[in-house]
């Protein structure tokens, strides 16, 4: 395993795997474990929920180490439960009873309750081991030396994953149509509840590794991202865990002390965000590289429809010719850019160039033909069906002649042709 | 409690009782000395301003969530204008923030306009990355041994008392500023804060402003992260400004309050937070807003939760005396109108109710100077409970006249929705009814509406 992370990065550092490899593997069961149940939160638009309650339940964490002296006994998950319930029925009774909207409601709950506990780890940090570094960072260092606090997160992600392919089809309905989920008679409340006691777990579990504020990163960076490379919820999931195990092994390399030598939580959100830069970026379909490398497809293959349609309007001759002098000015094109259309053309048999002038091939004579076919019907359908003035029709035909398929120009004169069967039918 | 980590802040600080540590506080703020003191309770108190003011647009925009984004985004910021200073240069320092603050609100527009992400995917995706990236720099920094120097660790809860001179001028120079744009720019803000389309269809230029906004936003988290912290600094955003909308409807008096709330959760702040060494003064800020919040939830004059309680109790009991009025109308009918001494068991049996219960109505209407108090069986009705009783029993016959002609319901449905609004009616109203029906006199029932006397 070692050496095959060597041989893919080509990045040393990998060699102590063997005595830091904790810190890996419970930074990607962290980072998996809240991405999972993120994938929903992030579709659902409601992942700063998690935000609010990472914050919330600080004052609970705190108070349970007080008791306890521990970050690993049931305590705290009894006082962060307690607090996390606690800012749920604040912010709903704060904006039910009152004029102050949802949002607001949600950053004041919030922000009182995490100024709470920080105060008390001020206060306390000086007779229990616990200081406001943990809660901003988490220490993911500390499982090199206690490998059994691996075993809780262990744990719920197990559980995470047997409740998801248990439920995955009621978490899918109640995700993307509540309606239909009520209708269908599915426990709507008991699945949004389940997922909310799911996410607060984790939420608390992982607050010693990465801290409170870090886990809102973990829990909806891998659902973004996976968002950017599809639109289908298993292979999101299966993204957003790519994406939990990449960013923990890349944010191991990052904080190495020989590279930035920083908090391993802190370097993984890094990684994470990185990896989210790049797949908005690069991602096939929805990236902003393929995007607008398709966009300029777009326009060059316009550019070159325009061409044909030009020198088959404006010529009289036959076969169609224009010289590119007097394209340039009346398609108010740049030489530069009459080139390039020029040149697409010839590559696609349309136009040939005899000197100063193009000529129209058959294929392109052909195309032409379509072209100003579709334009007018289209400038038809835009009068006779949907009553546009004919002053602004034009315009919208100019457009949309570029994209209409042979089925829509069939489509579009078979209803023209019924119109005007109808109109012969009934005369005014 | 909001006020346990004060109680546990006074008793852990020091060994003077907090009543004496108060008076000292004050009477050193307001002698004629210019102190250290002095200074940072007045920045505390001018940021206090500057956010309390810029963030009632936060709210009514409801935007709260960005505030809370560009403050989490602005620590690598922090820690890049160190790295570049290589001390703690607060103008770098600063200058650090404003970039990143403002590059992370550019980055949130653009995942906005070309992802389909929702809204505040896009503010968590930011924030979240840029908070990573700045808890990194700065663990970074404070294991290569400069921590120590850089007192960056100030910058995540706050810690008032590093603040120095020249930063207080910064701050006095930046809230100037601010309130320099919000006068200027006063009617686009109010109209764009309230109905973006409308602002947008009178010609107002929607985006510049949500950008003038945005920057002065960043400038005022940046000059507020020293003492309060970036983790915290976007309550001070929304929690004065979401106490001042409880307390009035007009925006230049919301944004006054705010101030003022601000300024004085500032004041605890600063106070507390000096109490004692290492204490964070944005948390006690936060909850110092927090207690002022707590204060106009509970009891601002109109929109307070316990007036609006008592307002609903009171009327409550208006409408259970108004209850026994027309039953006792609807008796006196049946007499053709004479003798207005009615037996409480008659009137209970009417009622099916117990006489207890009715001896209990007849008390309120009494209070309401509606019966004679002095006399508890039989119940007499004064002039007054006579003229409040036909009031009651017009309006209920009004409406069901109402629904029943111009609603067009059926002459059996009407009678229960007539009964929770015939005491509810106002004069206005009950006018309009009676143009609308021509001043008919009998109810869909046949019984007389009654004039009023």
């Amino acid at each position: 395993m070692t050496l095959w992370l060597k041989t893919i990065f080509l990045i040393p550092y990998f060699e102590m795997l063997d005595r830091y490899w904790p810190i890996v593997v419970q930074g990607s069961l962290v980072s998996v474990t809240l991405g999972l149940i993120g994938c929903f939160l992030v579709v659902k638009g409601t992942s700063l929920l998690g935000d609010a309650l990472s914050h919330s339940v600080l004052p609970g964490i705190v108070i349970g180490f007080l008791i306890s002296g521990s970050l690993h006994s049931p305590w705290i998950l009894i006082g962060a439960s307690a607090f996390g319930l606690l800012a749920a029925a604040l912010v709903q009774s704060v904006h039910s009873h009152s004029r102050v909207k949802e949002d607001a409601s949600l950053g004041i709950v919030f922000t009182t309750l995490f100024a709470i506990g920080v105060v008390l780890i001020n206060i306390y940090s000086q007779q229990a081991d616990l200081d406001p570094g943990c809660v901003l960072y988490g220490n993911l260092e500390h499982f090199i030396v206690d490998h059994d606090a691996i075993w809780p997160m262990v744990y719920i992600l197990a559980g995470v994953v047997v409740l998801l392919l248990l439920f995955y089809r009621h978490l899918l309905v109640c995700t993307f149509d509540p309606a239909l989920a009520v209708s269908l008679g599915l426990p709507v409340a008991l699945i949004t509840y389940s997922q909310m006691a799911a996410l607060s777990l984790s939420i608390v579990a992982s607050f010693e590794a990465v801290g409170a504020i870090l886990a809102v990163a973990l829990l909806i960076l891998p659902g973004a991202t996976a968002r950017m490379w599809t639109d289908r919820m298993p292979a999101m999931l299966v993204v957003a865990t790519i994406h939990g195990i990449l960013s923990s092994i890349i944010g191991y390399w990052l904080s190495h002390p020989a590279i930035l030598n920083s908090s391993a939580a802190g370097a993984i959100c890094v990684a994470g965000f990185g990896l989210f830069i790049l797949s908005w970026l690069l991602a096939p379909r929805q990236g902003l590289v393929m995007r607008e490398f398709h966009r300029r497809q777009l326009n060059a293959s316009v550019a070159v429809e325009n061409l044909v349609k030009t020198i088959e309007e404006l010529s009289t001759g036959m076969p169609p010719a224009l010289s590119e002098a007097k394209l340039i000015s009346e398609m108010k094109l740049s030489p530069r850019r009459l080139q390039r259309a020029k040149k697409r053309a010839i590559a696609m048999n349309w136009i040939a160039q005899n000197g100063g002038q193009l000529f129209l091939t058959d294929a392109g004579q052909a195309h032409g033909r379509h072209l100003t076919h579709a334009h007018q019907l289209w400038e038809l359908y835009l009068l006779e069906q949907l009553g546009v003035a004919p002053d602004h029709v034009h315009d919208a035909a100019e457009w949309i002649e570029h994209h209409l398929s042979d089925t829509d120009l069939l489509q579009l004169e078979s209803l023209l042709a019924k119109r005007a069967a109808e109109k012969t039918a009934t005369p005014e | 409690m909001i006020l346990v980590p004060y109680i546990l802040a006074a008793g852990f600080a020091s060994d003077l009782p907090i009543g004496v540590q108060a008076a000292r506080f004050f009477r050193t703020l307001f002698d004629s000395r210019l102190e250290a003191t002095d200074a940072v309770v007045f920045a505390a108190i001018l940021l206090g301003i500057t956010c309390g003011m810029l963030g009632c647009f936060v709210v009514l925009r409801r935007q709260s969530l960005l505030g809370d984004a560009i403050g989490h985004a602005v620590l690598p910021g922090v820690c890049a204008g160190f790295l570049l200073a290589g001390t703690r240069s607060i103008p770098m320092l600063l200058a650090g923030a404003l970039v990143a603050g403002v590059l992370a609100s550019v980055l949130i527009t653009l995942l906005q306009r070309t992802t389909r992400l929702k809204s505040g995917e896009c503010m968590g995706v930011v924030f979240t990355g840029f908070y990573g990236m700045g808890i990194v720099m700065l663990v970074s920094i404070q294991k290569s041994g400069r921590g120590g120097q850089s007192g960056l660790d100030k910058f995540l809860f706050g810690q008032i008392a590093a603040i120095s001179d020249l930063d207080v001028k910064l701050i006095a120079a930046v809230t100037v500023l601010a309130i320099g744009i919000v006068i200027v720019f006063w009617r686009k803000l109010a109209i764009s804060s309230f109905d973006e389309a409308f602002a947008f269809s009178v010609g107002i230029p929607v985006g510049w402003i949500h950008y003038l906004l945005t920057i002065l936003l960043t400038v005022a988290i940046v000059i507020s992260i020293q003492a309060v912290g970036v983790v915290l600094v976007a309550a001070m955003l929304v929690t004065p400004a979401a106490t001042a909308y409880l307390l009035t409807d007009r925006l230049y008096r919301m944004v006054v309050l705010s101030a003022v709330f601000g300024a004085l959760s500032g004041l605890l702040g600063a106070f507390f937070s000096l109490l004692g060494d290492h204490l964070p003064t944005g948390a006690f800020m936060v909850l110092g807003a927090s207690t002022l919040f707590l204060l106009a939830f509970l009891f601002a004059p109109v929109h307070g939760v316990l007036p609006r309680a008592w307002r609903i109790w009171q009327k409550r009991k208006r409408t259970q005396a108004e209850n026994l009025l027309r039953t006792i109308y609807l008796r006196l009918e049946q007499r053709g109108m004479s003798d207005r001494r009615f037996g409480v068991d008659d009137l209970a049996a009417m009622r099916q109710e117990s006489p207890a219960q009715v001896r209990k109505l007849a008390a309120l209407a009494a209070k309401r100077g509606w019966t004679d108090p002095a006399s508890r069986d039989p119940i007499i009705l004064t002039d007054a409970g006579f003229a409040a009783a036909t009031q009651v029993v017009r309006n209920h016959r009004l409406w069901e006249l109402f629904l029943t002609q111009e609603a067009r319901l059926a002459a059996d449905h009407v009678h229960a929705d007539a009964e929770y609004i015939e005491h509810v009616l106002p004069r206005q109203v009950i006018e309009d009814l009676e143009r609308m029906l021509d001043h008919r006199s009998a109810d869909p029932h046949g019984k007389p509406i009654p004039e009023p006397n």
